[in-house]
Protein backbone atom coordinates (compact mmCIF):
# COMPACT_ATOMS: atom_id res chain seq x y z
CA UNK A 1 0.00 0.00 0.00
CA UNK A 2 1.39 3.40 -1.00
CA UNK A 3 1.32 6.06 1.72
CA UNK A 4 0.64 9.74 1.30
CA UNK A 5 3.74 11.59 2.45
CA UNK A 6 3.69 15.37 2.67
CA UNK A 7 6.33 17.86 3.72
CA UNK A 8 5.46 21.39 4.76
CA UNK A 9 8.09 23.50 2.99
CA UNK A 10 7.14 26.53 5.10
CA UNK A 11 8.35 24.69 8.17
CA UNK A 12 11.23 22.78 6.57
CA UNK A 13 13.57 25.64 5.71
CA UNK A 14 16.97 24.21 4.86
CA UNK A 15 16.84 20.44 4.63
CA UNK A 16 20.26 20.10 3.00
CA UNK A 17 21.92 21.17 6.26
CA UNK A 18 19.43 19.37 8.56
CA UNK A 19 18.89 16.09 6.65
CA UNK A 20 17.74 14.23 9.77
CA UNK A 21 14.78 12.64 7.97
CA UNK A 22 16.93 11.50 5.04
CA UNK A 23 19.36 9.74 7.34
CA UNK A 24 16.89 8.13 9.73
CA UNK A 25 14.61 6.55 7.13
CA UNK A 26 15.42 2.82 7.18
CA UNK A 27 14.39 2.34 3.56
CA UNK A 28 15.67 5.63 2.02
CA UNK A 29 12.21 6.76 0.93
CA UNK A 30 12.87 10.50 1.04
CA UNK A 31 15.04 12.64 -1.19
CA UNK A 32 15.97 16.25 -1.84
CA UNK A 33 14.84 18.25 -4.82
CA UNK A 34 14.69 21.95 -5.55
CA UNK A 35 11.74 24.29 -6.04
CA UNK A 36 13.54 26.09 -8.87
CA UNK A 37 15.07 24.78 -12.09
CA UNK A 38 18.82 24.54 -12.69
CA UNK A 39 20.54 27.93 -12.76
CA UNK A 40 23.22 28.97 -15.21
CA UNK A 41 26.50 30.20 -13.67
CA UNK A 42 25.34 29.76 -10.07
CA UNK A 43 24.67 27.02 -7.57
CA UNK A 44 21.10 26.80 -6.34
CA UNK A 45 20.72 28.49 -2.96
CA UNK A 46 20.25 26.04 -0.05
CA UNK A 47 16.92 27.72 0.77
CA UNK A 48 15.50 26.29 -2.48
CA UNK A 49 16.00 22.67 -1.45
CA UNK A 50 12.88 20.70 -0.51
CA UNK A 51 12.26 17.22 0.85
CA UNK A 52 9.93 14.94 -1.07
CA UNK A 53 9.09 11.27 -0.90
CA UNK A 54 10.57 9.35 -3.82
CA UNK A 55 10.34 5.66 -3.03
CA UNK A 56 6.73 5.50 -1.76
CA UNK A 57 6.76 1.77 -2.45
CA UNK A 58 9.48 1.24 0.16
CA UNK A 59 7.77 3.07 3.05
CA UNK A 60 6.96 0.78 5.99
CA UNK A 61 5.07 3.41 7.95
CA UNK A 62 7.51 3.42 10.88
CA UNK A 63 7.06 7.19 11.32
CA UNK A 64 10.72 7.73 12.24
CA UNK A 65 10.89 10.69 9.82
CA UNK A 66 7.78 12.24 11.36
CA UNK A 67 9.22 11.92 14.84
CA UNK A 68 12.75 13.08 14.04
CA UNK A 69 11.75 16.28 12.24
CA UNK A 70 12.61 19.23 14.50
CA UNK A 71 10.04 21.37 12.68
CA UNK A 72 7.24 18.78 12.74
CA UNK A 73 6.97 19.27 8.97
CA UNK A 74 6.39 15.68 7.76
CA UNK A 75 3.09 13.78 7.57
CA UNK A 76 2.74 10.12 6.59
CA UNK A 77 -0.64 8.55 6.08
CA UNK A 78 -1.77 5.14 4.90
CA UNK A 79 -5.48 5.93 4.89
CA UNK A 80 -5.54 8.93 2.64
CA UNK A 81 -6.18 11.13 5.67
CA UNK A 82 -3.73 13.17 7.67
CA UNK A 83 -2.82 10.49 10.19
CA UNK A 84 0.31 10.52 12.23
CA UNK B 1 53.49 7.62 -7.39
CA UNK B 2 50.04 8.12 -5.91
CA UNK B 3 48.16 11.20 -4.76
CA UNK B 4 47.22 9.49 -1.51
CA UNK B 5 43.60 10.37 -2.24
CA UNK B 6 41.19 9.82 0.67
CA UNK B 7 37.86 8.23 -0.19
CA UNK B 8 35.18 10.76 -1.24
CA UNK B 9 37.28 13.74 -0.13
CA UNK B 10 38.14 16.78 -2.23
CA UNK B 11 41.81 17.29 -3.09
CA UNK B 12 42.43 20.69 -1.57
CA UNK B 13 45.33 21.82 -3.73
CA UNK B 14 43.44 20.93 -6.92
CA UNK B 15 39.84 21.90 -6.13
CA UNK B 16 38.35 24.57 -8.38
CA UNK B 17 35.23 26.30 -7.14
CA UNK B 18 32.97 28.90 -8.71
CA UNK B 19 34.77 32.23 -8.66
CA UNK B 20 32.01 34.74 -9.23
CA UNK B 21 28.60 33.12 -8.80
CA UNK B 22 26.06 34.57 -11.20
CA UNK B 23 28.58 36.09 -13.58
CA UNK B 24 27.87 35.06 -17.18
CA UNK B 25 30.92 33.45 -18.76
CA UNK B 26 31.54 33.30 -22.52
CA UNK B 27 32.29 29.68 -23.47
CA UNK B 28 31.60 29.85 -27.21
CA UNK B 29 33.70 31.45 -29.95
CA UNK B 30 33.22 35.20 -30.17
CA UNK B 31 31.43 36.54 -33.26
CA UNK B 32 34.01 39.35 -33.35
CA UNK B 33 36.78 36.78 -33.82
CA UNK B 34 34.93 35.39 -36.82
CA UNK B 35 34.29 38.82 -38.34
CA UNK B 36 37.86 40.04 -37.96
CA UNK B 37 39.40 36.87 -39.31
CA UNK B 38 37.07 36.47 -42.27
CA UNK B 39 37.85 40.09 -43.18
CA UNK B 40 41.61 39.58 -42.98
CA UNK B 41 41.85 36.02 -44.25
CA UNK B 42 39.38 36.06 -47.12
CA UNK B 43 38.91 32.67 -48.80
CA UNK B 44 37.30 34.15 -51.95
CA UNK B 45 40.20 36.56 -52.42
CA UNK B 46 42.70 33.75 -51.85
CA UNK B 47 41.07 31.61 -54.54
CA UNK B 48 40.95 34.56 -56.91
CA UNK B 49 44.70 35.10 -56.43
CA UNK B 50 45.45 31.46 -57.19
CA UNK B 51 43.97 31.59 -60.69
CA UNK B 52 46.59 31.05 -63.38
CA UNK B 53 49.31 30.15 -60.86
CA UNK B 54 51.28 26.94 -61.23
CA UNK B 55 51.10 24.30 -58.53
CA UNK B 56 54.32 25.33 -56.79
CA UNK B 57 53.54 29.02 -56.55
CA UNK B 58 49.93 28.32 -55.59
CA UNK B 59 51.12 25.85 -52.94
CA UNK B 60 53.33 28.51 -51.41
CA UNK B 61 50.48 31.00 -51.40
CA UNK B 62 48.20 28.48 -49.69
CA UNK B 63 50.86 27.76 -47.10
CA UNK B 64 51.41 31.44 -46.40
CA UNK B 65 47.67 31.95 -46.04
CA UNK B 66 47.44 29.06 -43.55
CA UNK B 67 50.30 30.37 -41.45
CA UNK B 68 48.86 33.86 -41.36
CA UNK B 69 45.41 32.52 -40.48
CA UNK B 70 46.67 30.60 -37.44
CA UNK B 71 48.93 33.43 -36.31
CA UNK B 72 45.98 35.78 -36.31
CA UNK B 73 43.69 33.20 -34.68
CA UNK B 74 46.10 32.65 -31.80
CA UNK B 75 46.66 36.37 -31.31
CA UNK B 76 42.95 37.20 -31.19
CA UNK B 77 41.79 34.06 -29.35
CA UNK B 78 44.30 34.61 -26.57
CA UNK B 79 43.89 38.36 -26.50
CA UNK B 80 40.99 40.49 -27.59
CA UNK B 81 38.54 37.57 -27.88
CA UNK B 82 39.67 35.30 -25.05
CA UNK B 83 36.90 32.91 -24.03
CA UNK B 84 36.27 30.99 -20.82
CA UNK B 85 36.68 27.59 -22.52
CA UNK B 86 40.20 28.60 -23.50
CA UNK B 87 41.01 29.82 -20.01
CA UNK B 88 39.78 26.56 -18.53
CA UNK B 89 41.69 24.47 -21.10
CA UNK B 90 44.89 26.23 -20.03
CA UNK B 91 44.09 25.87 -16.35
CA UNK B 92 43.33 22.15 -16.66
CA UNK B 93 46.54 21.58 -18.64
CA UNK B 94 48.44 23.30 -15.87
CA UNK B 95 46.73 21.18 -13.21
CA UNK B 96 47.33 17.85 -14.96
CA UNK B 97 50.48 18.60 -16.93
CA UNK B 98 48.70 17.22 -20.00
CA UNK B 99 48.80 19.67 -22.91
CA UNK B 100 47.47 17.53 -25.74
CA UNK B 101 44.88 17.36 -27.26
CA UNK B 102 42.81 20.32 -26.17
CA UNK B 103 45.28 23.22 -26.16
CA UNK B 104 46.08 22.37 -29.78
CA UNK B 105 42.51 21.42 -30.65
CA UNK B 106 41.28 24.79 -29.42
CA UNK B 107 43.36 26.75 -31.94
CA UNK B 108 42.51 24.32 -34.73
CA UNK B 109 38.78 24.64 -34.06
CA UNK B 110 38.86 28.41 -33.79
CA UNK B 111 40.86 28.81 -37.00
CA UNK B 112 38.25 26.78 -38.89
CA UNK B 113 35.24 28.45 -37.27
CA UNK B 114 36.68 31.91 -37.79
CA UNK B 115 37.81 31.58 -41.42
CA UNK B 116 35.14 29.21 -42.74
CA UNK B 117 32.16 29.55 -40.39
CA UNK B 118 29.79 27.56 -42.59
CA UNK B 119 32.01 24.46 -42.89
CA UNK B 120 30.79 21.15 -41.51
CA UNK B 121 33.37 19.37 -39.38
CA UNK B 122 33.69 17.12 -36.40
CA UNK B 123 36.16 15.90 -33.80
CA UNK B 124 36.13 12.10 -34.18
CA UNK B 125 38.79 11.26 -31.60
CA UNK B 126 40.36 13.27 -28.81
CA UNK B 127 42.61 11.24 -26.54
CA UNK B 128 45.83 12.32 -24.86
CA UNK B 129 47.69 10.60 -27.71
CA UNK B 130 45.63 11.23 -30.81
CA UNK B 131 43.29 13.83 -32.25
CA UNK B 132 41.20 13.21 -35.36
CA UNK B 133 39.50 16.04 -37.22
CA UNK B 134 37.01 15.36 -40.02
CA UNK B 135 35.89 18.10 -42.41
CA UNK B 136 32.94 17.11 -44.57
CA UNK B 137 32.19 20.47 -46.18
CA UNK B 138 34.82 23.14 -46.77
CA UNK B 139 34.42 26.65 -48.18
CA UNK B 140 37.96 26.68 -49.63
CA UNK B 141 37.50 23.35 -51.37
CA UNK B 142 34.16 24.53 -52.76
CA UNK B 143 35.46 27.90 -53.97
CA UNK B 144 38.40 26.21 -55.70
CA UNK B 145 36.13 23.69 -57.41
CA UNK B 146 33.89 26.52 -58.61
CA UNK B 147 36.92 28.35 -60.00
CA UNK B 148 37.99 25.16 -61.77
CA UNK B 149 41.19 24.91 -59.72
CA UNK B 150 42.62 21.53 -58.74
CA UNK B 151 45.36 22.56 -56.31
CA UNK B 152 46.68 20.78 -53.23
CA UNK B 153 44.82 22.93 -50.71
CA UNK B 154 45.94 20.67 -47.87
CA UNK B 155 49.06 22.87 -47.83
CA UNK B 156 46.87 25.58 -46.31
CA UNK B 157 45.45 23.39 -43.52
CA UNK B 158 48.71 21.66 -42.66
CA UNK B 159 50.69 24.93 -42.51
CA UNK B 160 47.96 26.43 -40.36
CA UNK B 161 47.89 23.47 -37.92
CA UNK B 162 51.70 23.42 -37.74
CA UNK B 163 51.70 26.97 -36.35
CA UNK B 164 49.28 25.85 -33.62
CA UNK B 165 51.44 22.85 -32.69
CA UNK B 166 54.48 25.13 -32.48
CA UNK B 167 52.57 27.46 -30.20
CA UNK B 168 51.41 24.69 -27.81
CA UNK B 169 54.76 22.87 -27.95
CA UNK B 170 53.12 19.53 -28.75
CA UNK B 171 55.39 17.38 -30.90
CA UNK B 172 52.92 16.00 -33.40
CA UNK B 173 52.84 13.77 -36.43
CA UNK B 174 50.26 15.17 -38.83
CA UNK B 175 48.71 12.89 -41.37
CA UNK B 176 45.98 13.47 -43.86
CA UNK B 177 44.21 10.13 -43.89
CA UNK B 178 41.28 11.10 -46.17
CA UNK B 179 40.53 13.87 -48.65
CA UNK B 180 37.24 15.52 -49.55
CA UNK B 181 37.59 14.97 -53.28
CA UNK B 182 38.32 11.26 -52.93
CA UNK B 183 36.64 10.18 -49.69
CA UNK B 184 33.92 12.78 -49.18
CA UNK B 185 35.78 14.24 -46.20
CA UNK B 186 39.17 15.53 -45.24
CA UNK B 187 40.47 13.63 -42.24
CA UNK B 188 43.48 14.85 -40.29
CA UNK B 189 45.12 12.61 -37.72
CA UNK B 190 47.40 14.30 -35.21
CA UNK B 191 49.37 11.94 -33.03
CA UNK B 192 51.73 12.77 -30.22
CA UNK B 193 55.27 11.58 -30.91
CA UNK B 194 56.26 9.12 -28.22
CA UNK C 1 25.35 -8.42 -29.08
CA UNK C 2 24.56 -5.41 -26.94
CA UNK C 3 22.41 -2.92 -28.91
CA UNK C 4 24.81 -0.09 -28.16
CA UNK C 5 27.88 -1.98 -29.34
CA UNK C 6 26.03 -2.79 -32.52
CA UNK C 7 25.00 0.83 -33.12
CA UNK C 8 28.01 2.71 -31.79
CA UNK C 9 30.85 0.17 -31.54
CA UNK C 10 32.33 0.93 -34.97
CA UNK C 11 34.54 -2.14 -34.94
CA UNK C 12 35.67 -1.77 -31.32
CA UNK C 13 35.08 -4.64 -28.91
CA UNK C 14 32.67 -2.51 -26.86
CA UNK C 15 30.91 0.75 -27.69
CA UNK C 16 32.57 2.34 -24.67
CA UNK C 17 36.02 1.52 -26.06
CA UNK C 18 35.25 3.54 -29.20
CA UNK C 19 37.04 6.89 -28.68
CA UNK C 20 34.55 8.62 -31.01
CA UNK C 21 31.92 8.29 -28.27
CA UNK C 22 34.02 10.49 -25.96
CA UNK C 23 35.06 13.09 -28.55
CA UNK C 24 33.28 16.38 -28.98
CA UNK C 25 33.96 19.84 -30.40
CA UNK C 26 35.05 22.51 -27.95
CA UNK C 27 33.44 25.38 -29.81
CA UNK C 28 30.49 26.76 -31.65
CA UNK C 29 30.00 30.40 -32.59
CA UNK C 30 28.35 32.44 -29.86
CA UNK C 31 24.85 33.71 -30.49
CA UNK C 32 24.44 37.46 -30.56
CA UNK C 33 23.11 37.88 -27.03
CA UNK C 34 25.44 37.15 -24.13
CA UNK C 35 24.67 34.03 -22.17
CA UNK C 36 22.02 34.98 -19.67
CA UNK C 37 21.76 33.57 -16.21
CA UNK C 38 18.59 31.61 -15.71
CA UNK C 39 16.86 28.31 -16.26
CA UNK C 40 17.39 26.64 -19.60
CA UNK C 41 17.64 23.00 -20.51
CA UNK C 42 20.33 21.68 -18.23
CA UNK C 43 22.21 18.69 -19.61
CA UNK C 44 21.58 16.82 -16.41
CA UNK C 45 18.47 16.75 -14.29
CA UNK C 46 19.72 17.37 -10.80
CA UNK C 47 20.02 14.25 -8.80
CA UNK C 48 18.14 11.23 -7.77
CA UNK C 49 14.50 12.13 -7.93
CA UNK C 50 13.88 12.69 -11.58
CA UNK C 51 13.29 9.37 -13.36
CA UNK C 52 9.99 7.92 -12.21
CA UNK C 53 6.83 9.53 -10.84
CA UNK C 54 4.22 8.24 -8.40
CA UNK C 55 1.89 7.40 -11.29
CA UNK C 56 4.12 4.44 -12.13
CA UNK C 57 4.10 3.14 -8.56
CA UNK C 58 0.31 3.49 -8.38
CA UNK C 59 -0.19 1.65 -11.66
CA UNK C 60 2.06 -1.10 -10.41
CA UNK C 61 0.21 -1.36 -7.12
CA UNK C 62 -3.21 -1.69 -8.73
CA UNK C 63 -1.83 -4.30 -11.12
CA UNK C 64 -2.39 -2.24 -14.27
CA UNK C 65 0.27 -4.01 -16.35
CA UNK C 66 -0.62 -2.15 -19.55
CA UNK C 67 -0.10 1.22 -17.87
CA UNK C 68 3.09 0.00 -16.19
CA UNK C 69 4.42 -1.11 -19.56
CA UNK C 70 3.38 2.16 -21.22
CA UNK C 71 5.16 4.35 -18.66
CA UNK C 72 8.20 2.08 -18.65
CA UNK C 73 8.54 2.30 -22.43
CA UNK C 74 8.02 6.04 -22.36
CA UNK C 75 10.78 6.55 -19.80
CA UNK C 76 13.19 4.10 -21.44
CA UNK C 77 12.56 5.57 -24.89
CA UNK C 78 13.41 9.06 -23.68
CA UNK C 79 16.36 8.08 -21.51
CA UNK C 80 18.04 5.83 -24.07
CA UNK C 81 18.29 8.84 -26.40
CA UNK C 82 19.64 11.19 -23.76
CA UNK C 83 20.99 9.81 -20.51
CA UNK C 84 21.43 6.19 -19.52
CA UNK C 85 24.21 3.99 -18.23
CA UNK C 86 25.85 0.61 -18.51
CA UNK C 87 27.78 -1.28 -15.85
CA UNK C 88 31.47 -1.84 -16.51
CA UNK C 89 34.20 -3.66 -14.60
CA UNK C 90 37.13 -1.98 -12.87
CA UNK C 91 39.45 -3.25 -15.57
CA UNK C 92 37.25 -1.67 -18.25
CA UNK C 93 37.00 1.60 -16.30
CA UNK C 94 40.79 1.78 -16.04
CA UNK C 95 41.09 1.21 -19.77
CA UNK C 96 38.63 4.03 -20.50
CA UNK C 97 40.82 6.55 -18.66
CA UNK C 98 43.25 6.31 -21.58
CA UNK C 99 40.74 7.09 -24.34
CA UNK C 100 38.97 10.15 -22.95
CA UNK C 101 40.15 13.51 -21.65
CA UNK C 102 39.85 15.57 -19.52
CA UNK C 103 38.84 13.56 -16.44
CA UNK C 104 37.27 15.34 -13.51
CA UNK C 105 36.49 14.22 -9.97
CA UNK C 106 33.16 15.72 -8.93
CA UNK C 107 30.41 15.28 -6.33
CA UNK C 108 27.66 12.67 -6.77
CA UNK C 109 24.26 14.25 -7.49
CA UNK C 110 22.36 11.11 -6.48
CA UNK C 111 23.87 10.89 -3.01
CA UNK C 112 23.38 14.62 -2.56
CA UNK C 113 19.72 14.07 -3.32
CA UNK C 114 19.14 10.93 -1.26
CA UNK C 115 21.41 11.62 1.72
CA UNK C 116 21.92 15.37 1.58
CA UNK C 117 25.58 14.42 1.64
CA UNK C 118 27.88 17.45 2.22
CA UNK C 119 30.14 18.21 -0.72
CA UNK C 120 33.38 17.46 1.12
CA UNK C 121 32.24 13.86 1.74
CA UNK C 122 30.80 13.35 -1.70
CA UNK C 123 33.60 13.35 -4.31
CA UNK C 124 32.93 9.94 -5.84
CA UNK C 125 31.74 10.78 -9.36
CA UNK C 126 33.66 11.47 -12.56
CA UNK C 127 32.81 13.77 -15.44
CA UNK C 128 34.62 13.19 -18.73
CA UNK C 129 35.42 14.95 -21.95
CA UNK C 130 35.42 18.39 -23.53
CA UNK C 131 32.16 19.43 -21.87
CA UNK C 132 33.96 19.51 -18.50
CA UNK C 133 35.81 22.69 -19.54
CA UNK C 134 32.40 24.35 -19.32
CA UNK C 135 31.48 23.09 -15.86
CA UNK C 136 30.88 26.65 -14.65
CA UNK C 137 27.94 26.99 -17.04
CA UNK C 138 25.82 24.61 -14.93
CA UNK C 139 27.58 24.72 -11.56
CA UNK C 140 24.76 23.05 -9.66
CA UNK C 141 25.55 19.81 -11.46
CA UNK C 142 29.08 20.19 -10.08
CA UNK C 143 28.19 21.53 -6.62
CA UNK C 144 31.23 21.82 -4.42
CA UNK C 145 33.62 22.27 -7.35
CA UNK C 146 35.69 20.11 -9.65
CA UNK C 147 39.22 18.81 -9.96
CA UNK C 148 40.98 17.53 -13.03
CA UNK C 149 43.02 14.34 -12.90
CA UNK C 150 45.69 12.73 -15.03
CA UNK C 151 44.79 9.28 -16.39
CA UNK C 152 47.03 7.74 -13.70
CA UNK C 153 45.38 9.74 -10.92
CA UNK C 154 41.98 8.68 -12.26
CA UNK C 155 43.10 5.05 -12.07
CA UNK C 156 44.09 5.55 -8.44
CA UNK C 157 40.69 7.04 -7.62
CA UNK C 158 38.77 4.31 -9.46
CA UNK C 159 40.75 1.57 -7.74
CA UNK C 160 40.01 3.06 -4.34
CA UNK C 161 36.31 3.45 -5.14
CA UNK C 162 36.23 -0.19 -6.24
CA UNK C 163 37.91 -1.31 -3.05
CA UNK C 164 35.26 0.55 -1.11
CA UNK C 165 32.64 -1.44 -3.02
CA UNK C 166 31.17 0.97 -5.57
CA UNK C 167 29.91 -0.17 -8.98
CA UNK C 168 31.44 1.54 -12.03
CA UNK C 169 29.18 2.57 -14.88
CA UNK C 170 29.38 4.87 -17.88
CA UNK C 171 26.59 7.31 -18.82
CA UNK C 172 25.55 9.04 -22.00
CA UNK C 173 24.76 12.75 -22.19
CA UNK C 174 23.05 12.76 -25.58
CA UNK C 175 23.55 9.16 -26.75
CA UNK C 176 26.12 7.94 -27.79
CA UNK C 177 28.27 10.71 -26.27
CA UNK C 178 29.72 9.32 -23.05
CA UNK C 179 30.52 11.89 -20.37
CA UNK C 180 29.90 10.30 -16.97
CA UNK C 181 31.85 7.62 -15.15
CA UNK C 182 29.75 7.01 -12.06
CA UNK C 183 30.58 4.97 -9.00
CA UNK C 184 27.37 3.79 -7.48
CA UNK C 185 25.61 1.88 -4.74
CA UNK C 186 22.07 0.80 -3.87
CA UNK C 187 19.69 2.40 -3.03
CA UNK C 188 20.92 5.97 -3.36
CA UNK C 189 21.99 5.62 -7.00
CA UNK C 190 18.93 6.52 -9.05
CA UNK C 191 19.97 4.28 -11.93
CA UNK C 192 20.63 1.14 -9.87
CA UNK C 193 17.44 1.38 -7.84
CA UNK C 194 15.32 2.19 -10.89
CA UNK C 195 16.78 -0.80 -12.71
CA UNK C 196 16.41 -3.37 -9.96
CA UNK C 197 13.38 -2.13 -7.98
CA UNK C 198 11.25 -0.91 -10.86
CA UNK C 199 12.74 -2.88 -13.76
CA UNK C 200 13.09 0.24 -15.85
CA UNK C 201 16.32 -0.08 -17.77
CA UNK C 202 18.09 3.22 -17.20
CA UNK C 203 21.12 1.15 -16.26
CA UNK C 204 22.04 -1.69 -18.62
CA UNK C 205 23.74 -4.81 -17.35
CA UNK C 206 27.41 -5.18 -18.26
CA UNK C 207 29.06 -7.54 -20.71
CA UNK C 208 30.02 -10.08 -18.06
CA UNK C 209 28.30 -12.49 -15.70
CA UNK C 210 29.93 -13.69 -12.48
CA UNK C 211 30.31 -17.41 -11.84
CA UNK C 212 31.38 -19.26 -8.70
CA UNK C 213 33.64 -22.29 -8.74
CA UNK C 214 32.25 -24.35 -5.83
CA UNK C 215 35.52 -26.27 -5.55
CA UNK C 216 37.44 -23.06 -4.85
CA UNK C 217 34.85 -21.23 -2.70
CA UNK C 218 35.85 -21.68 0.95
CA UNK C 219 32.67 -20.19 2.36
CA UNK C 220 34.29 -17.06 3.81
CA UNK C 221 31.35 -14.94 2.54
CA UNK C 222 33.51 -11.86 2.09
CA UNK C 223 32.00 -11.40 -1.39
CA UNK C 224 28.40 -11.24 -0.19
CA UNK C 225 28.38 -7.59 0.89
CA UNK C 226 29.93 -6.54 -2.43
CA UNK C 227 26.81 -7.13 -4.54
CA UNK C 228 24.60 -4.10 -5.16
CA UNK C 229 22.13 -5.99 -7.37
CA UNK C 230 20.65 -8.67 -5.09
CA UNK C 231 22.38 -11.32 -7.16
CA UNK C 232 24.68 -12.74 -4.50
CA UNK C 233 23.67 -14.66 -1.38
CA UNK C 234 25.04 -17.34 0.88
CA UNK C 235 23.92 -20.96 1.19
CA UNK C 236 24.70 -22.01 4.79
CA UNK C 237 24.13 -25.72 4.32
CA UNK C 238 26.65 -25.93 1.50
CA UNK C 239 28.81 -23.23 3.07
CA UNK C 240 29.21 -21.57 -0.32
CA UNK C 241 28.35 -18.24 -1.90
CA UNK C 242 25.56 -18.32 -4.49
CA UNK C 243 25.21 -16.08 -7.55
CA UNK C 244 21.92 -15.63 -9.38
CA UNK C 245 23.33 -15.22 -12.87
CA UNK C 246 20.03 -13.92 -14.23
CA UNK C 247 20.17 -11.06 -11.77
CA UNK C 248 23.94 -10.42 -12.05
CA UNK C 249 24.95 -7.08 -13.61
CA UNK C 250 28.53 -8.20 -14.23
CA UNK C 251 30.27 -5.43 -12.26
CA UNK C 252 32.93 -7.82 -10.95
CA UNK C 253 32.98 -6.42 -7.40
CA UNK C 254 32.51 -9.88 -5.89
CA UNK C 255 35.36 -11.29 -7.98
CA UNK C 256 37.84 -8.58 -6.97
CA UNK C 257 37.11 -9.33 -3.28
CA UNK C 258 37.57 -13.13 -3.47
CA UNK C 259 41.09 -14.10 -2.42
CA UNK C 260 40.47 -17.73 -3.40
CA UNK C 261 39.88 -16.65 -7.00
CA UNK C 262 36.69 -18.68 -6.84
CA UNK C 263 34.67 -16.11 -8.79
CA UNK C 264 35.33 -15.48 -12.47
CA UNK C 265 33.65 -13.23 -14.99
CA UNK C 266 32.36 -14.94 -18.09
CA UNK C 267 31.21 -13.22 -21.26
CA UNK C 268 27.46 -12.65 -21.21
CA UNK C 269 27.43 -13.46 -24.93
CA UNK C 270 28.78 -16.96 -24.19
CA UNK C 271 25.66 -17.93 -22.22
CA UNK C 272 22.70 -18.65 -24.52
CA UNK C 273 20.05 -17.79 -21.93
CA UNK C 274 21.74 -14.55 -20.89
CA UNK C 275 23.21 -13.27 -24.15
CA UNK C 276 20.27 -10.93 -24.63
CA UNK C 277 19.45 -10.24 -21.00
CA UNK C 278 20.48 -6.66 -20.35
Amino acid sequence: MLPTITVNDEKCKEPISCRKCLLICPTHVLGLGTDVGPQKFREIDPSHFIVRAVRFDKCSGCMDCVNVCPQNAIRVSFSGGDAR
Amino acid sequence: MTMGWKYAKPIKEKLMTLEEPGKALPFDADRGLVDEITAQCDIEALVESLKGKDEKVAGEALEAFGKELMKLTIELADGKYIDRTGEMVERVAKQTGVSFPHRFERYVELSILASRPTDRWNIAKATTKELVLQVSSCALNKAMAEAGLALPCKAMCLACFKVAADKTGDKLNMEMSKTLTKDGMCEFTFSLQS
Amino acid sequence: MCDWCEKYGDGYERWYFNPANYARRLYKIRKEETEASGAEANPQAAGGMAFVGRDFLEARERGDTAEVERIKQQIEGAMWLTHFGQVITLEEALKITDIMYPISLITCACRRSMEGLPDDENFTCMGMGAGMYKWERWPDTYRGGVHFLTPDEAKEVLTKLNKRGLVHSIYTFGTPYLAGLCNCDYPDCAAIRTAIDLEIKILWKGHYVAKIDPELCNGCASCVHRCQFRALSFVPNRNKAYIDQLQCFGCGLCATECDQEAITLVERASLPALANVW
